[in-house]
């Protein structure tokens, strides 16, 4: 398989990214991206879309990986190519640029001779063996299940579908910690049965290993007893992957029908809650949880969200689907003519999925707090999930009041604190003009929540100052930048603006551009036209400005 | 055949000891505050609506320009929020050296303050002993980064580049004598008969009302509370850093101007930890070069000097820009206690509490 | 020999010229030694280090250029390769200093009450200057003009312009007439920062002219008398400590002097009782709507305070014109008087240079907590006042009384 031809079609924002990707084709000049003379047999530098001019022989299979990467990185995605298969195919997993990624980018032209379409949907991993005795980073990743394979199994995947029942249930067989220990505790919150963190390393405990000894377990690898390995298997595998400097290893067997391991937040919080006083946090009892990096919230609706991700990716596939049976039936026609095969289809790139950045998609509410604020708010909730390891909470605007008496009041909750308040205008939405989200924080223990208001043009919403004092300047605020009004307030005026002024500057339509923007760029004017021209349209509107004097 | 009535004042915009442009209108009857009432607005530069038209990348230039002080803390709460939107990992050596600056800003932030807080209580020196330190560290930013106030230090994923050789030399010349420059601070305020005379029993402001007001930072944990954001929500490398939240209970000004010593003393622990421990590795996350948001929000808060500094994001299908970015700024909320700190005092005290608040007014108004 | 009275008035001239030439030599040179001090506390770069141009701005690098301007830095930079005449670096300022204060624009705001506005100022610097009539700088005659001065030949001059019996009290009197210059000059700008520092300053030197004057009644009730330079003299030499008579007046003068220097910080509203000028709380206090020349005078009375307060506590507690303080140079010229020493013999008399020094020192004590103390708050300051000062000097006087019935 080999790239024959690169072109760049129009829309270049001239973002240096290709060239960054593959210095060898593409050259980004001061206005557009060219294909590089020495790559082409016309040996001309140009964009190429019209002449359309092949790659030298020599670099269409060396360089292909790094055009498709090109290619996917190209954020206006005007990078076009042509992609045949060569007589040296390379094996699919090597055209996959990044090996964790969840699609497998081209679909091979030669595989799809054998063997039906690859599915553009997230590829399972491969069946693991039942002992895992060399691969150990593989099994914790297959274990864990990486967000990558909690997608793929959400997602509806013929290929997520089948599972190995085991006779055995999962156990884990041996626990060992390799050197390099820095005693953080993280693994003794998460399994305290397993682990035992002293003063200078982590070991095991004695309880539940066959040997009865307490060690690292390093050397021996001794074999924890099997009641207990079937018992703590989710809480150690947990540990291992909370484990900063990941030297906790272990062995497992039966891994088939593993479930991912809950989420330990709950956990977390119920060790939080103890409180040696008001507003004092013991830090000491709970130890610290590793940053939970992001997961998103999607906006206006989760379900719409959803529904729209799944309906993308649906009609994605029956494309490819269609695409691969076109080829089909027009190979076998042009088979049955005797004529030379069609082009196999090729496969819209998506995008490119770097192994550092992904967007976490929200997850329906399993918090106990947004579980007793819908018990509590019972039909004023419109909506509860999770996201980046944030509580939302969006209710209805009549009950909005209600939500804050009891995130404040109620004794399971003692959300004491209002953090943030504000507000996002959406001119395009329908039903509603703005958002107003609260960011409550609860300092005795350690969480935060948001609520969400859905606000129409014009509607008042009451105020939060009785229960919260802090919401005084914040909602003055919102009045002043949004124009939304709040009812019971006591001091309704603008904060940040004058008194006068005229407009609310956060709406969408608020321009950034206006009255007394410089356009002229002063520098170039040499001679004085523009700025004699620049006073005269400032005078027929009125200003007055003075003649600056010349140094 | 005589007749009293209060005094209508207003303490700024110009005014020497409003740190800013800041204008407080006080009713005074005698020199006593009857009423106060702080009014804002004066630097309000609509950053907010600029971000919204500039890029991911673009938009951090502007936190330097709000809390001018604390850029650094304002970058790495940009630079963390938009991580979290974005879902990117960032490597653990960019982690420590994140934190060590962020500490070191914190200590330069906490320098200004007591300078000047000093200075309006009437004690000159300090002022100028604080600038020599606040100097050398300012000299590190711009070993760093080549700036010395608006740093713009971080990049989203990580850094631009690695410590500059010889970084770590100056930090430590630093560390070496700086403990002995806050004995010294202290040689000359903590015991001082005037210093407690003026600032004991002042701006009072308990625990509850704190709360409530949703004063955070130096001024809370004054109070008796050791809310504090590195450890109860612990962002950076903070998990991995070992100290003490210094916490005092007499909820005064000298209760919070101990506060913020001791957390001077403990940033510099942070610091050594961060130098001794600082990993190998790379700096910067991969990164595409445009970075699209979904539709998703986020708030990401971090513990800036003056207290809970938060970012809100709300990115749309597709954005380069954030749809909408908040600043939870910890000036403007702390300035809401004044008032409450104040009536029934004194004139003077009203720069006492304006000086313990630590407000910077490029925050407060944005 | 007695002078005629045309030769009185002469002399007397003189005397003026030289006593308000040294005064207003010395308070811009006070100016000058405030910044250099409190540079020198406060590691300041600037004040530190400077050379200082007289005629405009540095051009170039000064130390070598040979312009006008830099002649003069030059010799300044010159100056400064030796360690102790390199503080005197920058002297040249407090000429820029006075030319500037002298040439700023005066404004009167619209609504200030004119003629009190114009007048204040100048009630402050006269009452400030004036009390320098009473106040003894020499013992005695300065020097006698030579046989073959025209005119004058063989008069003494003295160091002193008057001799005045109630010295004191005319110091007392004239100096307390200062507050009505700040007090009105307050009141007139009709500007409200203005009005509550004079109202400050008329609460605090009201407060504290009360244990200032009781404090100096101590030296009255010992010596017994009202004449500046014979209670000076008196305080220094009248009693040797050998008895408890003695060594209970010098713990009292001892325990007197900082008293009174503290109400003179406070009458002459330095830090920490510079309230009424509270730069952080009210701006510049009374004299916010003051400029130019006006200011000036607030500025340079002021300065004439300090060195006013300064002289009392040298000459009434610190020895006058003898070397020690505290009334222990009868002891010192016990042992000395007759020494073959012509030095230690010297020091056994009285002189001016003493009494220069002592007065330097106080200014720099001035100057020096200044730079370390912060300021009390307007109750804070009231409590001191009349809680602890006021009941104290009472004491005090009480000691002195008893003491003086010992004696």
């Amino acid at each position: 398989m080999a790239i024959t031809k690169v072109w760049i079609e129009e829309g270049c924002i001239v973002c240096n990214a290709c060239e960054a990707e593959c210095p060898d084709v593409f050259h980004v000049t001061e206005d557009s991206c060219h294909i590089k003379g020495e790559a082409r047999q016309d040996g001309k530098e140009s964009e190429n879309r019209e002449e359309k001019a092949e790659l030298k022989p020599d670099l269409q299979a060396n360089l292909e990986e790094a055009i498709i990467a090109a290619a996917a990185s190209c954020p206006v995605e005007v990078i076009k190519f042509d992609q045949v298969a060569s007589a040296a195919a390379k094996p699919t997993a090597a055209v996959v640029p990044v090996p964790t990624t969840p699609a497998t980018p081209i679909a091979p032209a030669s595989a799809a001779e054998a063997a039906p379409p690859v599915s553009p949907l997230p590829a399972t991993p491969a069946p693991m063996p039942h002992v895992v005795d060399t691969d150990i980073e593989n099994a914790v990743d297959a274990a864990l299940g990486t967000t990558a394979n909690i997608r793929a199994a959400a997602a509806p995947s013929p290929a997520a579908a089948p599972s190995i029942t085991e006779a055995a249930k999962p156990r884990v067989t041996k626990v060992w910690i390799e050197e390099g220990c820095i005693v953080c505790n993280a693994c003794e919150a998460d399994s305290p049965e397993v682990f035992r963190v002293t003063e200078t390393t982590c070991t095991i405990k004695a309880g539940v290993r066959a040997d009865g000894k307490e060690s690292e377990n390093r050397a021996e690898k001794s074999g924890l007893n099997p009641s207990d390995g079937e018992r703590l298997i989710s809480s150690i595998i947990t540990a291992a992957a909370n484990c900063p400097v990941e030297v906790i290893k272990y062995e497992v067997i039966g891994e088939a029908t593993l479930v991912p391991p809950p989420v330990v937040e709950a956990e977390a919080h119920a060790a939080v809650e103890v409180a040696a006083g008001p507003y004092v946090i013991d830090y000491k009892s709970a130890p610290n949880r590793q940053v939970v990096m992001p997961k998103t919230v999607p906006l206006p609706s989760l379900h719409t969200y959803q529904e729209e991700q799944k309906a993308a990716m649906a009609a994605d596939e029956a494309k490819w689907i269609k695409q691969q049976a076109d080829f089909e039936t027009a190979k076998a026609k042009a088979l049955a003519e005797g004529k030379d095969a069609p082009k196999p289809p090729v496969r819209a790139l998506p995008k490119k999925n770097d192994t550092d950045m992904e967007f976490p998609a929200p997850s329906e509410a399993k918090d106990p707090d947004l579980l007793h604020l819908m018990d509590l708010l019972d039909g004023k909730v419109s909506q509860a999930f999770e996201q980046s390891g944030e509580l939302i909470l969006q209710v209805h605007p009549d009950g909005l009041i209600e939500t804050l008496m009891f995130c404040k009041g109620d004794a399971s909750l003692r959300y004491e604190m209002l953090a943030d308040q504000t507000a996002t205008h959406y001119p395009a939405a329908n039903g509603f003009a703005f958002s107003v989200v609260y960011q409550l924080t609860s300092i005795s223990r350690r969480k935060r929540l948001r609520i969400r208001v859905l606000v129409k043009e014009g509607q008042d919403l009451e105020s939060a100052v009785e229960i919260y004092p802090s919401a005084n300047w914040m909602e003055r605020e919102i009045y002043d930048m949004f124009g939304i009004r709040f009812s019971g307030h006591p001091d309704m005026t603008r904060i940040l603006c004058p008194e006068d002024w005229e407009g609310y500057p956060l709406r969408k339509e608020y321009p950034t551009l206006g009255w007394g923007q410089r356009d002229i760029d002063f520098r170039e004017d040499r001679s004085g036209v523009l700025m004699r021209m620049a006073m005269e349209q400032a005078g027929n509107m009125g200003i007055n400005l003075k003649v600056p004097k010349a140094d | 055949m005589f007749k009293t009535e209060e005094m209508e004042i207003n303490l700024g915009p110009q005014h020497p000891s409003t740190h800013g442009v800041l204008r407080v209108k006080l009713h005074l009857d005698g020199e006593t505050i009857t009423r106060c009432t702080p009014m804002i607005g004066y630097l309000h530069r609509g950053v907010e609506k600029i971000c919204e038209n500039k890029t991911f990348f673009q938009g951090q230039v502007w936190t330097d320009r709000t809390d001018y002080v604390a850029s650094v803390s304002n970058n790495l709460g940009w630079a963390e929020g938009v991580e979290k939107l974005f879902g990117i990992t960032v490597p653990r050596r960019a982690h420590y050296i994140r934190t060590m600056l962020t500490e070191l800003n914190r200590i330069t932030s906490h320098l200004l303050w007591l300078g000047t807080h000093a200075l309006d209580i009437g004690a000159m020196t300090v002022f100028l002993y604080a600038f020599r330190e606040r100097e050398e560290i300012l000299s590190i930013f711009e070993a760093f980064c080549g700036a010395r106030l608006t740093t713009t230090a971080f990049r989203i994923g990580g850094l631009r580049e690695d410590l500059p050789p010889g970084l770590e030399k100056l930090v430590r010349a630093f560390q070496a004598r700086f403990l002995d420059c806050i004995d010294e601070y202290e040689t000359l305020l903590t015991e001082n008969r005037i210093w407690k005379k003026r600032t004991i029993g002042v701006a009072l402001l308990n625990a509850e009302d704190a709360i409530a007001l949703g004063v955070t930072g130096p001024v809370l944990r004054a109070a008796g509370s050791n809310y504090d954001i590195r450890k109860a929500f612990p962002y950076a490398s903070y998990a991995e850093m070992d100290f003490e939240v210094a916490t005092q209970t007499a909820a005064d000004t000298y209760a919070r101007y101990l506060v913020r010593l001791e957390e001077m003393r403990q940033a510099h622990r942070i610091i050594n930890q961060c130098l001794d421990g600082l990993p190998e590795g790379p700096v910067m996350a991969k990164l595409p070069k445009v970075l699209k948001s979904e539709v998703n929000e986020v708030y990401h808060a971090i513990e800036a000097p003056k207290g809970e500094l938060g970012y809100y994001f709300v990115g749309e299908k597709g954005g380069q820009n954030p749809y909408r970015m908040h600043i939870r700024a910890p000036s403007f909320i702390n300035l809401q206690a004044l008032s409450k700190m104040v009536v029934g005092r004194l004139l003077a005290d009203v720069i006492a509490a304006i000086g313990t608040l630590d407000v910077v007014l490029g925050e407060v108004d944005r | 020999m007695t002078p005629t009275l045309t030769q009185y008035l002469v002399i007397s001239l003189l005397q003026i010229v030289v006593v308000m030439g040294f005064v207003m030599t010395l308070v811009p040179l006070l100016t000058f030694a405030e910044r250099k001090v409190i540079g020198y506390v406060q590691v300041r770069l600037g004040a530190t280090r400077v050379a200082g141009g007289l005629w405009g701005a540095q051009r170039g690098r000064t130390h070598q250029s040979r312009t006008f301007t830099g002649g003069l830095n030059g010799f300044m930079w010159w100056l400064g390769r030796w360690p102790v005449i390199s503080i005197f670096r920058g002297l040249p300022m407090f000429i820029a200093d006075a030319l500037k204060l002298l040439t700023k624009e005066d404004i009167v705001p619209i609504e200030a009450d004119k003629a009190v506005f114009v007048l204040s100022p100048a009630l402050a610097m006269v009452a400030a200057f004036t009390v320098f009539a009473a106040i003894g700088f020499a013992p005695g005659a300065l020097f006698y003009f030579p046989a073959k001065f025209p005119y004058l030949g063989g008069l003494p001059f003295y160091g002193f312009l008057t001799d005045l019996n109630v010295g004191l009290l005319f110091i007392l009197g004239v100096a307390s007439v200062g507050v009505y210059g700040i007090v009105l000059g307050a009141w007139a700008s009709n500007s409200k920062y203005p009005l509550l520092g004079g109202l400050r300053s008329a609460a605090q030197i009201v407060s504290y002219e009360v244990p200032l004057t009781l404090s100096l009644l101590v030296p009255v009730v010992l010596t017994g008398s009202l004449n500046f330079n014979e209670m000076s003299t008196r305080m220094a030499t009248d009693i040797p400590v050998n008895g408890l008579v003695g060594i209970g007046r010098t713990l009292l003068m001892f325990v007197g002097f900082f008293v009174y220097t503290t109400c003179g910080f406070a009458e002459t509203n330095r830090t920490p009782f510079d309230l009424a000028e509270a730069e952080n709380e009210l701006v510049a206090g009374f004299h916010t709507e003051y400029s130019g020349m006006k200011f000036s005078f607030f500025f340079l009375s002021e300065y004439a305070s300090m060195i006013t307060v300064s002289a009392l506590a040298s000459a009434f507690f610190l020895g006058g014109h003898y070397l020690l303080p505290f009334g222990l140079q009868p002891t010192w010229n016990h042992f000395f008087q007759n020494s073959p020493s012509a030095f230690l013999a010297w020091t056994c008399t009285p002189s001016i240079l003493w009494f220069l020094l002592k007065i330097f020192f106080l200014l720099f004590v001035f100057l020096w907590v200044r730079a370390t103390v912060p300021r009390y708050r307007y109750d804070q300051l009231m409590d001191v006042g009349w809680k602890f000062l006021i009941p104290y000097t009472l004491v005090m006087f009480v000691i002195a009384a008893l003491l003086r019935y010992a004696a």
